[in-house]
This record gives C-alpha cells, structure tokens and sequence, in this order.
C-alpha cells in the first residue's frame, strides 16, 4: 500500500499542499484530478522524492518513502520531456540503465514495449521526427522500461488520439491488474471515469473529494436526465429555470437537483411531447465537479 | 557511484561523439598542419621582404654599407621606418642608436658591416683613422613576457568562457525540457552535479589532447621532411626567431634537459588553469541551475561573464614584470579565481618562489570544494524551480539555507 498521510508543503508564502492524505492499494488506479496549480504535480514531486514534504509521513508497503529504492516508481512527466537530438533507443538505453538495468534487459523490454506501443518502427529515428503522439509513446513507454510497482503519470493523454489513448488504456489497466500502483492526473474527467477505480479532486492544495468514483457518484443527490426528440429547449428552460440544461448534437442533458423533481419533469415531458428516447443516470464526475465549483464547494 | 558513472558517460557521448565535435577537431587538426607548412605556401601569396631600416647622418657612410649588408634598407625619411630601425650617427665614433623593437642578429651585422667598411676604406683610400662602433639603447627593452603573458591570459580566458558556458547551456537544456526531473528520480542532484562538472573538464581536457597529439604528429611530420629548417627560416625572417637552430633530436633533447624547470612550471600553470576553469564552470553551472528557459539565461548568465571579463582587462593591466613579481599581479596569483590568469603569467617572468605556489595551489583547491559543498544544496533547489521569481529570490534563499547548513 502507499500511504500519504496530512503531508503539508508551501513555498514562501503559497501552501502548495495542505494536509494531503491519499491511499493506493496495490493493482489501483488512482485518479488525481484539479486545475492549473492545484497541487498535482508537487503531489507527484513528493512521491518520486524530487521534493521534501514539510510535515507529514508517506510509506510504501510499509517503509518510509526515503527508504524506498527509487527505481521502485515510474514517471511519465506532463511536459515533452525527452532529448529531441537523440534517438528513441538512444534516449532509452539512458533512462534505462539511470534505473540499472543490464543493457540485454533494456533491449528485451525495449522491442516487448515497443512492439506493444506500435513504435517498434521508430526506435532509431532521431525523436524529433516523431508525431507529439509517438513522442508521447516514448515518454511512457521510458516509464514503463524499468518495470516499476509505483507509475506516476501526470497528464499521460495529451496529444494522444482515439485509437492511441485506447492502446495505452489498455496497458494501463493490465499493468495495474499485475500489481502495480498508478497514480494519474488528467483534466480530462471523462478519462478518470474510464480508467480509474478511485479519484481525489484537488483544489488550491486542498483535497476536496475523495473517493471510489462509482460510490461519489451513487452519493449525490442530483440526477441527470437525457432527453431525445422534438422538444423546443425554451420550453424546458422555462419550466425548470432553476435546473442545467445543454443542448450536446440531438441530445438534451438536463441536471436536476433531486430523483423527485427529475421523475416529475419525465413525466411531464413524456406527456407534452414525443420523446424518442430518455435516460435518468446519476451524475457524471465531471458534472459533480462542475456543479460543485458553480456552488463554491469545490 | 553507479549513476555518477551512467551520468558522466552520457555527458562525454553527448559533447564528443557528434559531428560538430568531429567536424571542429578535423578543422583544428587542418589548421595546426598548415601552420605547420607555412614556410611552403606564404611566399605564393606574399612577398616577404621584409629589410630592418637604417638612417644615417652621413649618406657616403650609407652608400658604403648598402654593398656589404644588402639586407637591410636604408632611407631618409622618418616615415618610411619600420619598426626595427637603426640610426647610425657619424662623427669621431660610429655610434649605433637603437629604438624599440630590434634583432640581436641585425645588430650584429651592423656592427660588423661599419667595421668592415672602414677596413675597404681604410685599403682603397688609405684613410687612416679607424673609428671605434658603439651601440645605445634608446629605449627601454621590451620585455616579450609580456607578449606571452597576454596570450596566456587571452588563452585561458576564452578557454573558460567556452568551456564553462557549454556545461551551464547543457544544464539549462536539460531543465529547460525538464529532463533533470526525470534524471532526478534516478540519481541524486549531487551526482548530477559533479559528474556534469566532471564531464565538463574530461572534455576540456581530452580537447587540451587532441591539440597536443596534433601537435605532436606535426612537428614529428616536420621534422621527417626538413628538421623543420624552412619554419626556422621562415620564423627568423619574420623576426620571430633570432638565429637559426640546427633541430635535432640530441638539441631537443638538450633543451629539455636544461629546461626541466620551465616544464615543471608550465605543468603547473596547466594545473592551476584547469582548476580555475573548474571553478569558473562549477559557478557558472550552479547559477544557471535557476534557469528555466533559454530565453531566460542572458538574465542570470550575462553578469557573471561580464564579471569574467573585468577579471581579464584587471589581469592584462597588470601584467607586467614589476607588478606580477611584487605588486598587484603577485597577490592576484594567490587568490581563486585569478590564479588561473595571473600565474601562467608570472612563469615567462621567472618570479615563481615555491611559497606562492603552494599558495596559489591550496587557495585553488580550496575554492572549488567550497564552491561544490556550498552550491550542492542550491542547485539541488535550483534545477526544480521552474518559478516566475526575481532572480534575487531565487538565489538569496538557497544561498542563506546553504550557508546555515
């Protein structure tokens, strides 16, 4: 297990990090979400030991985080972090023994993972010729070289497209399945809801939800309502002035504060006009955070 | 020890196995072998005849020595003169005065030239007074240590500059793509530090090689061919050399024989410049580790090459005789910093008391293992602050922090 517990960190007068508290079971995925400056990636920096907490604890299956063989964690950083002059072996086979790894160890992962990641064909290209997509592929593909317990991944998906961001879902979740940690952040909450068991919601240094994503949502007491058909959107405006509501393509989304108001709007909808299709779910986590900010309690 | 090892290897593949490197060394090789031919190719281009000048208060006196010393060119005018010129003034003596720049050997051959011209005169036209030649100084004798001085100091300044501006541009570089993040969760920033100090002088130093090996097969090629004679030559016409040597191996051999003290000291001077260098780099290294991009580097860098710079103008001024054996010069040589450049320059004027080295020696030393203990723990900070602070706060904290600890 790793555990973070009430680790506080400020630089100057900003407090970057207060009383932070998370834990990550072995074969979890956990999902870090927050904006710009909210503390992710100085979370992420105290865990790979780049920077000292001021107060607080953090173990790893039991040990003391300073204890811990650095080679035991993973880092896919958010910035293109490669050296652009070097091949992808080249940049490789560094990274690869800075984590000790015998060079015939690194060229067996190496042509494994590329080979997995489809870049096996790029290996001895320069890494500026590559896609931001492929150089992407590097980057995470370097995390994953060295077999780490821990992945800490900061934005994993930009620049990805539909059919990479798949690729590399997919070995996200086989590599937690074999019991690895991972740790990820994204603004994307759609992608959290996809990948991760478990999310925190960070916001000025403060976590403000935590918890398994399924259960947040199960808590709420909103509910979403997803409309299809003929229906004049002023109309619903008008007759729920109190509640969002957003026209996506043919689709109406509607979010109510409580199941009572959605069942009485159904009804009344299904009576006045001729409804194709209509959905009543609980709230996604992207809602639950916007709603939460548009209250002030995010 | 490990890291220390991937880090520094890394760093030598990254600076010497490229194409600039390659390409740079090639073209330094090309240049040491043409100058090393040069006495085979100059007069193709130009016409060297170069003649010392002579003035005369007497013109039959002129007239009589252009027959028997054709190689020097003998005029009326002030303005014609070149810079090695000799004015020859007639009365009851020949009295040769001498101004500025001359060649002993010219000298020579003047002295004999108005000798023998009385013995001509004195058998053709039976004169019989037989006027002694004198030789005055005009002008204090330049001291060619100084020439040597200032191209010591010009050497080792750009060598530091170079050199130490490459080290900081490859830290900058590596924060800059935040690729010190990911090294750092590998290695410790201390170990990054000294294996890219480290890097940075095996790099220094295998050029320094590269240079000499060149040098070497050169002058191994030149002496094959000719002993070198048409380069002796060509040095002695040019003013450079004053008489010609017969090279051989035995002389050579002699000659570092009889100037086993100079090569100890110029060993020396190499040794305290490489040290000098370091500690140029290491400063130069642990202020750019507060830089985050590129475009930020003039900000923090610029005033330390322009600090660099004053260094060079203080040393050129005082580098003469008087001031490197017992002034300014002497005590700059003790101290870090300027070591580097004050005392190759006091070797080329033999004020070298064993004392002062040990000095300058353990001053050098000490410099750079209090800059590297003081500067770990700030550049440790510094390559992760990515802040938008002023310079001052980036730097005055770490600092403070350091100094406490």
């Amino acid at each position: 297990m790793l555990e973070v517990k009430n680790v506080c960190k400020s630089f100057g007068d900003v407090k970057a990090l207060k009383d932070y508290s998370i834990c990550v079971k072995k074969g979890e995925i956990l999902g870090l979400v927050g904006s710009n400056g909210s503390g992710k990636s100085t979370s992420f920096r105290i865990l790979l030991q780049l920077l000292k907490p001021d107060s607080g604890s953090i173990t790893f299956e039991g040990k003391d985080l300073i204890l811990c063989d650095k080679k035991d964690f993973g880092y896919l950083p958010e910035e293109r972090t490669v050296f652009r002059d070097l091949s992808v072996r080249q940049q490789l086979y560094f990274l690869g023994r800075l984590k000790g790894m015998s060079d015939s160890l690194i060229e067996e992962r190496l042509l494994y993972w590329a080979k997995r990641l489809e870049i096996e064909q790029n290996l001895d290209k320069k890494i500026r010729s590559l896609s931001k997509g492929n150089q992407q592929k590097v980057q995470f593909l370097g995390c994953l070289l060295h077999s780490p317990k821990v992945m800490i991944l900061d934005e994993p998906f930009s620049g990805l497209d539909p059919y990479n961001l798949e690729l590399m879902k997919h070995i996200f979740l086989e590599y937690a399945k074999q019991g690895a940690y991972v740790l990820l952040s994204t603004h994307r909450l759609d992608h959290i809801e996809s990948f991760c068991s478990n999310v925190v919601l960070l916001d000025k240094g403060e976590i403000r939800l935590q918890g398994n994503i399924a259960q947040l949502r199960r808590q709420s007491d909103q509910r979403c309502i997803t409309l299809m058909g003929d229906i004049p959107l002023h109309q619903i405006k008008d007759r729920l002035p109190y509640a969002s509501v957003h026209k996506i393509g043919q689709q109406i989304r509607i979010i109510l504060p409580n199941e009572k108001e959605a069942l009485l709007f159904c009804k009344w909808v299904m009576k006045q006009y001729d409804v194709l299709s209509l959905q009543i779910e609980y709230p996604s986590l992207a809602e639950l955070f916007l709603e939460g900010k548009e209250y002030g309690m995010l | 020890m490990e890291c220390f090892k991937i880090l520094l290897n890394f760093t030598l593949t990254r600076r010497i196995r490229n194409k600039t490197f390659v390409i740079v060394n090639l073209l330094l090789s090309l240049l040491i072998a043409l100058l090393f031919c040069v006495d085979m190719y100059i007069p193709l281009f130009f016409q060297l005849d170069y003649k010392p000048t002579i003035t005369c208060s007497d013109s039959s006196v002129c007239d009589g020595l252009e027959s028997i010393l054709p190689n020097f060119r003998y005029i009326e005018e002030e303005k014609e003169r070149e810079s090695e010129h000799y004015h020859i003034e007639c009365s009851d003596t020949y009295d040769i005065m001498v101004e500025g720049e001359y060649q002993e050997i010219s000298l020579t051959q003047l002295e004999l030239g108005l000798k023998q011209w009385q013995e001509i005169t004195l058998i053709q036209e039976g004169i019989l007074t037989f006027k002694p030649v004198y030789i005055h100084y005009m002008q204090e004798e330049e001291d060619s240590a100084d020439t040597w001085g200032f191209l010591c100091i010009t050497a080792v300044y750009f060598l530091a500059l170079s050199f130490a501006g490459s080290v900081a541009n490859d830290i900058v570089y590596e924060k800059a793509t935040r690729m010190m993040e990911l090294i750092l969760t590998s290695a410790d920033a201390s170990v990054h530090l000294l294996a890219k100090l480290f890097g940075g002088w095996l790099v220094l130093l295998f050029q320094l090689g590269i240079f000499l090996i060149d040098i070497v097969v050169c002058s191994v090629i030149r002496y094959i061919y000719d002993r070198g004679k048409g380069l002796v030559e060509l040095l002695v016409e040019l003013g450079l050399v004053q008489e010609i040597y017969d090279i051989t191996l035995s002389s050579i051999g002699e000659w570092i024989t009889h100037n086993t003290d100079m090569i100890g000291y110029l060993c020396l001077a190499l040794v305290i410049m490489l040290l000098g260098i370091l500690l140029v780099q290491s400063v130069l290294v642990i202020l750019s580790s507060f830089i985050s991009n590129i475009e930020e580097a003039g900000n923090i860098q610029s005033p330390f090459y322009l600090l660099l710079m004053g260094v060079y103008y203080l040393t050129i001024f005082v580098n003469t005789k008087e001031s490197m054996t017992n002034g300014l010069g002497r005590i700059l040589s003790l101290l870090p910093f300027f070591s580097m450049l004050c005392m190759p320059c006091r070797i080329f004027y033999h004020s070298l008391p064993p004392l002062d080295i040990v000095i300058s020696l353990g001053s050098a030393i000490g410099a750079l293992v209090f800059v590297v203990v003081l500067g770990t723990p700030i550049y440790k900070i510094g390559i992760l602050d990515y802040s938008d602070k002023s310079i001052k706060d980036k730097l005055m904290k770490p600092l403070l922090s350091s100094i406490k600890e």
